[in-house]
């Protein structure tokens, strides 16, 4: 079984919990989160995921009037699902939300994310038998990340 | 709904306002929801007079029936404001009880139950 980088270690979701950052240096901060997580996500979870749109329904709408709140709903038909997560690309904390799916829950789950800008959002399901991720493009009239 | 709007508009006092849950078992399945009012501060906003407004947002949920985890998240601050969590579940029953704890990165925490309908 191959480890998993720590993925719910709080500085992945937590990189500006110092309010006297300036937006500056927490854009620069959640950048390097970014790459730091890109480099786990790409690395070991989108490297070896399978891009699967088919087993994968992500939605979201095509257009976000309103990117401080947008509905987004993940399900999956693949068999036993453990993980799912949602991944906002263009925010400057890309890591939204982590759902374990106990034995006994179905695949899928529904929130409502910020999304800075237009771009891309990622569903990454880990299954028993392997990772999957699918993608959907966004375009963002406006954004839900400002000050 | 008059909740909904009561609880957008007390998102300040947010550890201080109840988690609204709907559960319902509908044969094989339990549809559950989950409202967390909390202001799910990013820290990269600034107020009105230029201040940056400290992060404060969810890390981690718990949802356990009758005891049992029944679904688990981490959060990020990239999830909007007042989380809503909508999932299904399979096994659940009808007046079992459903607890629904969240905890955030200033430290607070609350829970709630409620019953499946």
């Amino acid at each position: 079984m191959k480890t998993r980088p720590s993925c719910t270690s709080s500085a992945w979701f937590a990189p500006g919990r110092d309010a006297a950052l300036s937006r500056r240096a927490c854009l620069l901060r959640g950048s390097a989160v970014l790459a730091a997580a890109g480099g786990a996500w790409r690395g070991a979870w989108a490297q070896d995921a399978a891009t699967d749109p088919a087993a994968i329904d992500l939605q979201l709408p095509d257009i976000a009037e309103d990117g401080r709140t947008v509905p987004v709903s993940v399900a999956c038909s693949l068999p036993g699902v453990r993980e799912i997560t949602i991944v906002i690309e263009p925010n400057p904390i890309p890591l939204a939300a982590q759902f374990d799916v106990p034995e006994g829950a179905e695949a899928y789950v529904a929130t409502r994310v910020k999304i800075a800008h237009s771009g891309r959002v990622a569903a990454h399901v880990r299954t028993a038998s392997g990772s999957f991720v699918a993608y959907r493009d966004v375009k963002v009239i406006t954004g839900g990340c400002g000050d | 709904m008059a909740a909904a709007t009561d609880a957008a508009a007390a998102a300040a006092s947010a550890a201080g306002q109840p988690i609204r849950i709907r559960a319902r078992a509908d044969g094989a399945h339990t549809d559950v929801t989950v409202l967390m009012p909390h202001p799910m501060e990013t820290g990269f906003r600034h107020d009105s007079a230029g201040r940056t407004i400290a992060s404060h947002f969810i890390t981690a949920v718990e949802v356990s029936i009758a005891g049992r985890v029944a679904m688990s998240a981490r959060m990020g601050p990239s999830i909007a404001a007042d989380p809503l969590l909508r999932f299904r579940l399979k096994g659940a029953e009808s007046g079992q009880t459903i607890r629904v704890t969240w905890i955030d990165n200033q430290g607070q925490r609350r829970t709630d139950e409620a019953q499946i309908a």
